[in-house]
């Protein structure tokens, strides 16, 4: 159960003004101040309409991720200069004990939008991992980006909310080799972990290791969306890095054990439906479950079940998403990998 | 070209260590005593909870073996129905659909060599029909009195011998034996039939995320190993305390004792967590190898002495958060008479390096005033204070304590000046609670140990020497109270005055968790 405080104080405030306030506002009802126990710094960088799913979403984080969020609106073409800042603590209460996740909205106007850092820095806990997260579509090529990266130790973005995903995923296949960006994590390539693991199981047994040399054929359906397009594009890229697969003309792919041919398909339903992956006779399949609640695992021969499971889906909202990836440090090889294969896909 | 660019071994080119968790390979968990309570109401909603959080692989199944007449249907119904007990509204019909197509019964008598003819043949057939591999670990969650038979005619039967590739491993609950003897009795025949590296004794306390906890705290941090020994620290105590009584479970209680039920086993791990050395990787040999040093080092209490750095109790009918509680003597399938201990208070030595000259007071109980585990580690007062008696007569020397439960977290009682003109120094108990730093869903410590079973990975599993070395420390205390009587106690208290004695004899008192 979290509970939400928020403060009157509100306009232009002070860093001192700000840490009072929230110490102010952590406080227990015996008027103790509470214990913060932080661990980790979020730096979100939005717009005004989706202000309010960010504190959603950082209210719902604060139990499993206690820490200072500080969410910028930003309006850097406004014609006047000037920010404003709202508190608010989301606390909740465990074990005979209170934790506080801390959020330190700031609406910046003009001149101080295009330095979101000099805002960002003197309210950042010391000593703790900086995770910068772009919830929208964003321009990397924007100012204030370049110093807003320099402050952080991880950047996460959503290649799903983009416009245009493959141009975006191209773009993110680029900075990535970029050595001033820092480690990079995409919520769509954190969405498709259960869709890699169920897939990886299946060719675990070791009288199945020769398979994956045999592979002929890839069917990935998807929903036509951002998310779906960006989920598609991913998986596609994890498996022929994995793999060893080179992209060519016309979507096909060549492989140690000859041509793959790797499908698009539009269909209805969640953003990324079904992956079909054919090695002669033997289709192994992973689909979400009708009502999107669950996974199936799916081994077929000529129309004959062999083996089958079904298993949750292990996240179901955004938040449980960046949950997910709040909890890693450093590259990712295997997205790296995977985006490099992208970038050449979406350039042919 | 070969897809070796990752892994040795070709299949797991995709595996992405990083992100996917480790899945184990192939294969079954059969279970004996399967129509009992653990199976339903621990074991299988664990594994249900691994499979549905994709921990299991595609080819895994169970078989359940017991006397009780049932069809799998039957069986996996009852388990169905036993599985909402333990996860109120948490049980998907498709997860379970899917798992419970893993899920087979075998009626048959643990004692018979045909249950094993038989068993050997279905699990040939679900090799075949399954994909499991060849791989079986074998769960003893039957009475005890049935582990030498189970073994015996798995040995005999040739299902101990790991073939092909597969595994055989041997999954033994506790008590491991009753006493010294018996647990070497039990050894031998286990080893007769599968190697160490097959046996995995488990101790449920040890799958406890919050135990494991107490090497995150020791090993992670570098603020507490320099002082972490005898130059520093007075004494220890560490309590496991129960405010429940014995649930119904008279018969079986009556057997054990907190000694054998509690002591041997989850305080002794408690305890060699506490004092172990670093170990070199926290792998199964090293950490079992430390913890094994410790049990080695723990000076060895003589017959005559029990009287002095043992104390035993039994709650009395009392009063425990508003509610009278009845006493051990008026519980169902207690002997009116009974003098089997429900509280055991005992002073250790480690003489090692670190330890020399600490004494380590532990105890547990049952019907204490509440339900606590923690670990206090008392430090020496300060050589000299520059202050004045009277600015520091509240002052009392610095105090780590390690809580395991209910809440985890660590506290520090720390002197601090008092504001105002004086200069007097209080003591100040600064609380971190860092259990609720990371509000993630705890796993329950059959998942863990389930799964590290599969994975082959026995760090978190007892070692025969493990358990005969806790055995042998208590031994000499088992026979001394094989007569004479229990102190008495009220339910609701912290124990009887003799464990207040033990600590006053010493100059000490029990803290109040």
């Amino acid at each position: 159960m979290t509970e939400t405080r928020a403060s009157d104080a509100s306009g232009r405030m002070s860093v001192g003004a700000i840490e009072h306030e929230l110490a102010r506002l952590r406080m227990n009802d015996d008027g103790t101040i509470g214990l913060r126990a932080s661990v980790l710094n979020l730096v979100v960088v939005t717009s005004e309409e989706a202000a309010p799913a960010v504190t959603e979403l950082v209210s719902g984080l604060s139990g499993r991720f206690p820490c200072r969020a500080i969410v910028f609106i930003s309006e850097p073409e406004a014609p006047h200069d000037d920010f404003d800042v709202g508190l608010a603590a989301f606390c909740s209460t465990r074990g005979g004990g209170q934790v506080c996740a801390e959020q330190i909205t700031i609406h910046a106007c003009g001149a101080p939008a295009r330095h979101l850092e000099s805002l960002a820095e003197p309210l950042l806990i010391p000593d703790l991992p900086v995770f910068l997260f772009y919830p929208d579509e964003f321009d990397p090529d924007a100012g204030e980006f370049e110093s807003m990266v320099s402050l952080a130790d991880r950047l996460i973005v959503d290649s799903g909310r983009a416009s245009d995903p493959e141009g975006f995923l191209r773009r993110l296949s680029l900075l990535a080799e970029d050595p001033g960006v820092p480690d990079l994590g995409d919520l769509e390539w954190v969405a498709l972990s259960p869709w890699r693991a169920l897939l990886a199981d299946m060719f675990s047994p070791p009288e199945r290791a020769g398979m994956l040399e045999g592979i002929e054929r890839v069917r990935i359906i998807h929903d036509g969306g951002g998310e779906g397009r960006a989920r598609a594009l991913l998986f596609a890229g994890w498996l022929a890095a994995s793999l060893g697969w080179k992209p060519e003309e016309g979507g096909s792919f060549s492989g140690p054990g000859g041509g793959i041919e790797v499908l698009f398909e539009e269909g209805d339903g969640a953003p990324l439906r079904r992956v079909e992956v054919s090695v002669r006779d033997l289709v192994f399949r992973v689909s979400r479950c009708r009502d999107a609640a669950e996974f199936r695992a799916e081994v077929e021969r000529g129309g004959e079940i062999l083996a089958g499971r079904t298993v949750h889906l292990g996240y179901s909202s955004v938040e449980e998403i960046l949950g997910e990836e709040l909890q890693h440090r450093g590259d990712d090889r295997n997205l790296l990998d995977a985006l490099k294969v992208v970038g050449r896909m979406v350039e042919r | 070209m070969a897809l070796t660019t990752r892994e040795s071994r070709p299949q797991e080119v995709l595996r992405d260590e990083t992100r996917l968790p480790q899945t184990p390979e192939p294969g079954v968990i059969v279970i004996f005593g399967a129509s009992g309570d653990l199976t339903s109401r621990k074991l299988v909603p664990a594994l249900y909870d691994l499979a549905a959080a994709r921990r299991l692989p595609m080819e895994f199944a169970v078989v359940g073996i017991s006397r009780t007449t049932m069809s799998h249907e039957e069986f996996r119904a009852r388990l169905r129905r036993a599985l909402e007990e333990q996860r109120p509204g948490r049980v998907s019909e498709e997860v379970w659909e899917s798992f419970s197509e893993g899920i087979f019964y075998l009626p048959g008598d643990s004692k018979k060599p045909e249950t094993y003819r038989e068993l050997k043949d279905f699990l040939e057939k679900l090799d075949r029909e399954r994909g499991t591999g060849g791989n079986r670990a074998y769960y003893m969650a039957s009475s005890p009195s049935l582990f030498p038979a189970i073994v015996e005619h798995l040995g005999e039967a040739g299902m101990s011998r790991e073939e092909d590739g597969g595994y055989a491993r041997l999954v033994v609950e506790k008590p491991f034996g009753r006493d010294l003897e018996s647990a070497r009795a039990l050894n031998a025949d286990i080893q007769r039939y599968f190697r160490e590296d097959q046996i995995y004794r488990i101790d449920h306390y040890l799958g406890k995320e919050t135990v494991q906890n107490i090497l995150a705290l020791r090993f992670a941090n570098g603020i507490f190993e320099p002082v972490w020994n005898q130059h520093y620290v007075d004494h220890v105590q560490i309590t496991v305390a129960e405010d429940i009584g014995i649930e119904g479970r008279g018969a079986f209680y009556e057997e054990a004792g907190a000694l054998r039920d509690i002591v041997q086993n989850h305080l002794m791990q408690v305890l060699c967590l506490t004092a172990m050395e670093p170990p070199v990787a926290f792998d199964a040999t090293p950490v079992r190898e430390e913890k094994v040093k410790v049990l080695k080092a723990v000076r060895p209490i003589r017959r005559e002495e029990v009287g002095e750095v043992a104390v035993r109790g039994q709650y009395d009918r009392g009063w425990i958060f508003g509610e009278e509680v009845p006493g051990y003597r008026e519980e169902e399938g207690v002997a009116p008479d009974s003098e089997t201990e429900t509280y055991v208070a005992l002073k250790l030595f480690i003489d090692n390096w670190r330890w020399a000259g600490v004494p380590f007071y532990v105890r547990a109980g049952k019907r204490l005033p509440k339900k606590v585990t923690e670990i206090a580690i008392q430090f020496h007062r300060t050589p000299h204070t520059p202050f004045s008696g009277s600015d520091t007569r509240q002052l009392e020397p610095n105090l780590l304590v390690i809580r395991i439960q209910p809440e985890e977290g660590v506290s520090l009682k720390i002197g601090a000046k008092v504001p105002g003109t004086g200069f007097e120094v209080r003591s100040v108990n600064m609380d971190l609670l860092y259990g609720t730093a990371f509000m993630t869903e705890v796993p329950d410590a059959y998942q863990r140990l389930l799964l590290d079973l599969m994975l082959g990975d026995p760090t978190l599993f007892i070692r025969a020497d493990e358990a005969e070395g806790a055995w042998s420390i208590l031994q000499p205390v088992l026979e001394a109270w094989s007569e004479g009587e229990v102190s008495r106690y009220p339910a609701g208290s912290w124990g009887p005055k003799e464990a207040e004695e033990l600590l006053a004899r010493d100059g000490r008192r029990w803290r109040r968790p």
